[in-house]
């Protein structure tokens, strides 16, 4: 839980995981967390940026997707994120047909 | 900290008829010390009988008849295995380290697996080992045609358990296997004579992707199985945005997968496994540092060919490239 803002946090996504390694001491990577969290938002941004959709961090954790109708929806991870978006009626990349 | 281990679940599946509860019975029979399991039975029929038999083996055996796990999945096998948890507390009992559950003979594996891993409470306390399904020997292919289930079953499975030895030839047991392997490339096959305890201890996951052990794009009918070549040069930030995006698209067709993803540190990899839209907890290995070959990603789809997800990822991949570069490599350590 944020202790100042009082959410709880959801629990750990697999997305996540890469920069979890038992191995190594969490304090010590939490750096690589924080850039795999920024690397992530640049992707999405940038594949989501002609569709006007704007993907802003939440909580450290969760995505916050601002659409251009003004509204606005927290996805508390990757998998939940493309589900909403898609929810939303907004068009989306086609990942199979390779269309970012 | 985890005051007490994560109970183990165990998955026993396979076809109407395929000989799933005599497995059961034959290991519970088996078992040294049974206060340590729970069994878990659904079947098809609106009464219940199976699990009458296992009673008398394992004292805490619960029945869910009338209803299909997998079809109802969030109410009624949640509730049990919350119940199973529940009691566990109440009794403070530290033996219970195994829950077995044994599927109806038309279950689809993949939504049991599914329910356990959405449901925060239930994936705090149970870690899923192996989903185990029976099968009893196949001449030709008209069973996993016909019946879809069958299929999902078969491409489900960690291992496989191929059943009635006695009333099949060895050249329809060699054919089976031929399909069985053709279909899940990646679960180990047995027989059911060493169907024993010990394989409950098991760890899903150890697998090796040595290129010259792969099959590589071999099919069955609609389902093909293939490794994926990924750029090692992409990171576990962008593949697990593609992969999320390609499992949201098409996870119906993506049956299986399973590989090793190399990550920052060289001597270290992320094995990660799904089952359709689910992914299990990645987990974190060693690795002989360098080695390339150790990487990779092997799917099993259904209608879903290898030259389509191969192209999807290089598209992206290309994709990526047209990234301001600066923006992927943020480093938050300069700003402390």
């Amino acid at each position: 839980m944020c202790e100042v803002c009082a959410a709880f946090g959801r629990n750990r996504h697999w997305t996540s995981s890469a920069s979890e390694d038992p191995e190594v001491l969490e304090s010590s990577d939490l750096n690589s967390y924080r850039t795999e969290r920024r690397e992530i938002l640049s992707i999405l941004n940038a594949m989501f940026s002609k569709f006007e959709v704007y993907i802003e961090d939440w909580d450290g954790e969760s995505y916050q997707i601002n659409l251009a109708s003004g509204v606005s929806m927290i996805a508390p991870n990757l998998t939940e994120l493309w589900i909403l978006i898609s929810k939303s009626n907004s068009n989306m990349p086609r990942f199979l047909e390779g269309k970012f | 900290m985890r005051l007490r281990s994560k109970i183990r679940l165990h998955i026993l599946t396979g076809f109407l008829g395929s000989g799933k509860s005599t497995l059961l019975r034959k290991l519970l029979g088996q078992l040294e010390n049974k206060d340590a399991y729970a069994v878990l039975i659904n079947e098809y029929g609106t009464i219940a009988i199976d699990h009458t038999f296992i009673r008398s083996t394992i004292a805490d055996t619960r029945a869910m008849a009338g209803i299909c796990a997998c079809c109802s999945p969030v109410d009624e096998i949640r509730k049990v295995l919350l119940d199973i948890l529940t009691d566990r507390e109440r009794r403070n009992d530290d033996n219970l380290s195994d829950i077995i559950i044994e599927t109806s003979g038309i279950s689809d594996p993949a939504r049991i697996i599914g329910t356990i891993l959405d449901d925060g409470a239930l994936s705090e306390y149970i870690v899923i080992a192996r989903c185990i399904t029976a099968i009893e020997p196949l001449s030709d292919c008209s069973l996993l045609e016909r019946f879809p289930e069958a299929r999902n079953q078969i491409s489900c499975a960690d291992l496989l358990v191929i059943t009635k030895l006695d009333i099949y030839d060895s050249e329809t047991i060699r054919e089976t296997e031929s399909i069985i392997s053709e279909i899940n490339p990646f679960s180990e096959i047995i027989y059911s004579r060493d169907f024993e305890p010990s394989i409950l201890s098991r760890r899903r996951g150890d697998i090796e992707l040595r290129r010259d052990t792969l099959p590589i794009d071999g099919h069955h009918n609609s389902i093909s199985s293939f490794r994926l070549i990924f750029d090692h040069r992409m990171r576990w930030s962008s593949f697990s945005v593609w992969l999320t995006g390609i499992m949201h698209e098409h996870g119906d067709l993506i049956l299986r997968f399973k590989g090793i993803i190399p990550l920052r540190r060289p001597d270290r990899g992320l094995v990660i496994q799904g089952v359709r839209h689910r992914v299990y907890e990645p987990e974190h290995i060693d690795i002989i540092p360098n080695d390339r070959e150790a990487f990779g990603l092997i799917f099993i789809t259904q209608g879903l060919e290898c030259a389509r997800i191969q192209a999807s990822l290089d598209h992206f991949a290309a994709f990526l490239s047209t990234i301001d570069q600066n923006e992927l490599r943020f480093d938050p350590s300069i700003i402390g």
